[in-house]
């Protein structure tokens, strides 16, 4: 992206709480893209370069965790962020897939905000 | 070691091929022995919807039927108890469900016990996608081969009547030339539909686990080539089609079922081999044992497609068959044939040497059909 803002694309289900998700990160001066699924989600990280990829484990095509990994394994994607969000306990498995970061569901704004300003090493997220 | 030996458990049942539900309670039980809590088994649908397949909770009608925003708190409400933990069930690198277990009170997940929790709980969800995958290969099969039986089956009547009619048509002297000559098109390729038929009834049948059932006779091996490389000149003009059988071999074999095997491995070996050069069918004894062999030139079968040319299907799958009728059933049916006698089927192929098929038995059939 030309802009300076920082671009986080979110991965999950099109529902309410992706919603606020979004609009929590967008209050905070995040660019934000989304994607409903793994396989679109991967193609979108190619295509946007973003910063930061949010991913729920629980979406189809591929899941979070799996993203994670097709990321990592992909010099396209080199240097881009993984916080991976779930109802799933899953924190252990976000952590060998190689996500910089877990959040359990429900989010909070706070949490959300203070989760992404932590992956990116607190740049750019105005708090 | 608890652990080790619950996953074992699971282990052995899957690899035993118990049945999918057997394994999913195993699953189920051990996650609540080792995690504390009761556990549900959710597939999910390509929309998000959520059904239960197998669960240890109260009342199972309190479930999530969505991937949505309540998913936690009806999670939490069906396993009595906000604390729980959740993996997703992966069949195939998708998503297709998700399989949770309540957890004791006092047991946060993000302490380091719920690291170990969390990978546990990992391998079982893991166990349950494998059940769940076989069981759906192993319904699929069942159900293609049901349906081949039923083709091969209902389709024989309906064709015998075809064939019937065109015969009837042919022996009526007063037809115009032109109707003549589309009665025995009719026939010759209705003919042609009942050997494709045959092929699927003797494979419903292999398939079955069932070997191929014989009527031996006292027969030579010598007639049976005869008889066949007759037919086959007949059919194929222009090959040069050569039988070497120096003195009469002489046993008890099914007729009509060698005979079967000599017309495919004869017939492949014209549509694959060398045109300008003869094929050759020679019958032979090796000590106790009588060998046929079918031989000709030609490029020969790649190394890798030699390891699967028997399996079903086979052939069918491979490019430029210059439009044979194969369905790729000849070869394992010919197997299948020389197995019931007792015997094998081999190939050899080299760029020197061009292709050999060698069936080789012994002089009288097994009583029993040996598999």
């Amino acid at each position: 992206m030309s802009e300076d803002r920082l671009h986080v694309l979110f991965v999950d289900r099109d529902c309410p709480s992706r919603g606020r998700s979004v609009a929590w990160l967008e209050a905070a001066g995040v660019h934000v893209t989304t994607a409903d699924d793994g396989i679109s989600a991967w193609t979108a990280v190619r295509r946007e370069r973003p910063d930061v990829v949010i991913a729920e484990i629980l979406i189809d095509g591929l899941d979070g965790l799996a993203l994670c990994r097709a990321l990592r394994s992909d010099a396209a994607a080199d240097g881009v962020r993984v916080l991976i969000v779930s109802v799933l306990a899953a924190r252990a498995r976000a952590a060998e897939c190689g996500a910089d970061g877990f959040l359990r569901k429900p989010l909070a704004e706070p949490a959300l905000i203070a989760a992404v300003a932590d992956v990116v090493g607190g740049l750019r997220v105005a708090s | 070691v608890t652990e080790v030996r619950a996953l074992a458990a699971i282990g052995r049942q899957l690899t035993a091929g118990a049945a999918v539900d057997d394994v999913l309670a195993l699953v189920l039980r051990h996650a609540g022995e080792l995690l504390g809590g009761r556990a549900i088994l959710l597939l999910s649908s390509d929309d998000g919807a959520l059904t239960t397949r197998a669960a240890t909770v109260s009342d199972p009608s309190r479930a999530p039927t969505a991937i949505d925003d309540d998913l936690a708190a009806r999670l939490g409400d069906v396993l009595d108890g906000p604390g729980f933990l959740a993996a997703p069930v992966v069949i195939a690198g998708a998503v297709r469900g998700l399989f949770a277990v309540g957890r004791a009170a006092g047991t946060p997940d993000d302490e380091p016990d719920g690291d170990h929790a969390e990978w546990l709980l990992s391998a079982l969800a893991d166990q349950a996608a494998l059940a769940l995958e076989r069981a759906s290969l192993d319904e699929g099969t069942r159900l293609r081969e049901r349906l081949l039986g039923i083709v091969g089956h209902d389709l024989r009547n309906p064709l015998g009547a075809i064939v019937m009619a065109a015969d009837v048509v042919l022996r009526d002297h007063g037809v115009e030339p032109e109707v003549e000559r589309l009665a025995s098109r009719v026939q010759s390729s209705a003919r042609r539909m009942g050997r494709i038929l045959d092929q699927l009834a003797d494979f419903t049948q292999a398939r079955r686990g069932n070997a191929l059932p014989l009527v031996p006779e006292l027969c030579d091996l010598g007639d049976i080539g005869r008889e066949v490389l007759g037919e086959l000149r007949t059919a194929y003009p222009d090959a040069t089609l050569a039988l070497v059988c120096d003195a009469p071999i002489v046993g008890e074999w099914d007729r009509a079922r060698i005979a079967q095997v000599l017309t495919n491995l004869a017939s492949n070996a014209v549509q694959h081999g060398d045109s300008e050069r003869p094929i050759s069918v020679s019958c032979g004894t090796v000590g106790d044992a009588v060998t046929v062999t079918v031989h000709n030139h030609g490029a020969p079968i790649p190394r890798d497609l030699q390891r699967v040319l028997f399996d079903p299907f086979q052939r069918a799958a491979q490019a430029g068959l210059h439009g044979s009728p194969s369905f790729g059933l000849g070869l394992y049916i010919s197997r299948e044939i020389a197995h019931a006698h007792g015997g094998t089927l081999a190939v050899r192929s080299s760029d020197d040497a061009g292709t050999v098929f060698a069936l080789t038995m012994p002089r009288r059939a097994p009583a029993s059909p040996v598999l």
